[in-house]
């Protein structure tokens, strides 16, 4: 046991109550110890649905939608915030289908996965595996930004979507 | 007893204590590792899949009219949801329930979902129409009433023969979720 001798006097430091919690805490973490699942890059101004669903996230090229912008992999950024152009597309009344700038994204996306699958046989990668993408979106963002966004990658034969969203039950 | 006297025998004393100490630094470097480590908000994913024009050609009108298939649709407003159920061989939609936007909603949605699936197993997608100002979260608890079984229902059992599509999550409902209104306007 820890002690010190001060002029005679022996100060014991009564260990037991913090190994008591310790172990207390390390059983817990132990108990909900989970490393599985694809851990998200969740901005600041993201912040995904809660579900019920048991499926871990799987890795795929990403769209994010945040408060702010929306992120497509590979580097384009439409921000959302007033007096920009793309904003004004985006969120047009009646606008449908693809959006231009996110459509040419998509397209090289597409080619970049199309060039992966040929040339790493090893990987086996299907059809399917090149025309899925994942999106995580901001739970507040409406439908009518999330609809031009599916409809822009589907123009670029992107037709499956793993939605990301936060899992009630981490195990 | 002439003055002798038998000695005490001397007791000595002692304390055994356990040296906790290195316990207590494996402890430390356990719970740092544990608490470093642990996925305490995972993330998890529900796939979906948008209308894709096909070049295949469409099943003959009889062979439809001969094996008709039910069809179920799910159109999200921002405060109600509607059901509807029809069939491959006519467009007429034989039942339909509108229901709030809520939990209690969901599930009458899910019940009926459950009824079809449980008699009919080859009945596995369904289509969902969201309108413009349905917020992300409104589509993923919908999206969750398709596919996850709650209030306590219990996984279906399908026949032996049936087959499981490959690729999809065999615990969910519905497997195959389709988003309707992507390429038109609502």
């Amino acid at each position: 046991m820890a002690g010190v001798d001060v002029g005679g006097d022996s100060f014991e430091l009564n260990l037991y109550p913090m190994l008591d919690v310790f172990s207390i805490l390390i059983v817990f973490l132990l108990m909900n110890f989970s490393v599985s699942g694809e851990s998200a890059e969740v901005s600041a101004n993201l912040e995904l649905p809660m579900s019920s669903v048991k499926i871990s996230l799987d890795s795929a090229a990403t769209v994010a939608i945040t408060r702010t912008e929306i992120v497509i992999q590979g580097g384009l950024k439409i921000p959302l915030t007033p007096n920009s152009q793309d904003v004004v597309e985006v969120y047009k009344k009646d606008g449908q289908g693809a959006i231009r700038s996110a459509y040419d994204s998509f397209k090289k996306l597409k080619a970049q996965n199309e060039t992966l699958k040929n040339r790493q046989k090893n990987l086996a990668l299907s059809n399917s595996d090149i025309s899925t993408l994942v999106m995580q979106s901001d739970k507040s963002i409406p439908y009518r930004i999330i609809k031009r966004i599916l409809a822009s990658a589907q123009q670029a034969e992107f037709i499956s979507w793993k939605f990301a969203v936060q899992k009630r039950d981490v195990n | 007893m002439s003055g002798f006297k038998l000695k005490k025998r001397k007791q000595v004393q002692t304390a055994f204590q356990i040296n906790v100490t290195p316990m207590l630094d494996l402890f430390s470097v356990l719970i740092i590792f544990l608490l470093a480590t642990s996925v305490f908000s995972a993330t998890g994913e529900t796939l979906i899949e948008v209308p894709f024009l096909s070049s295949q050609p469409p099943p003959k009108q009889e062979e439809i009219e001969k094996n008709p298939e039910k069809t179920v649709s799910i159109t999200i407003d921002s405060k109600t949801v509607k059901y509807q159920q029809a069939t491959t061989a006519s467009s007429v939609i034989q039942e339909e329930i509108e229901v709030p936007l809520t939990e209690e909603g969901l599930d009458k949605i899910q019940q009926k979902i459950y009824d079809i699936r449980k008699v009919t197993p080859k009945f596995d997608k369904v289509t969902v129409f969201t309108q413009a100002e349905v917020s992300y979260e409104k589509l993923i608890m919908v999206l969750d009433t398709v596919r996850e079984y709650r209030s306590g229902r219990a996984p279906i059992e399908f026949p032996p023969d049936y087959k499981m599509p490959a690729g999809v999550d065999p615990t969910s409902l519905v497997t195959k979720v389709v988003l309707g209104n992507v390429i038109f306007a609502d």
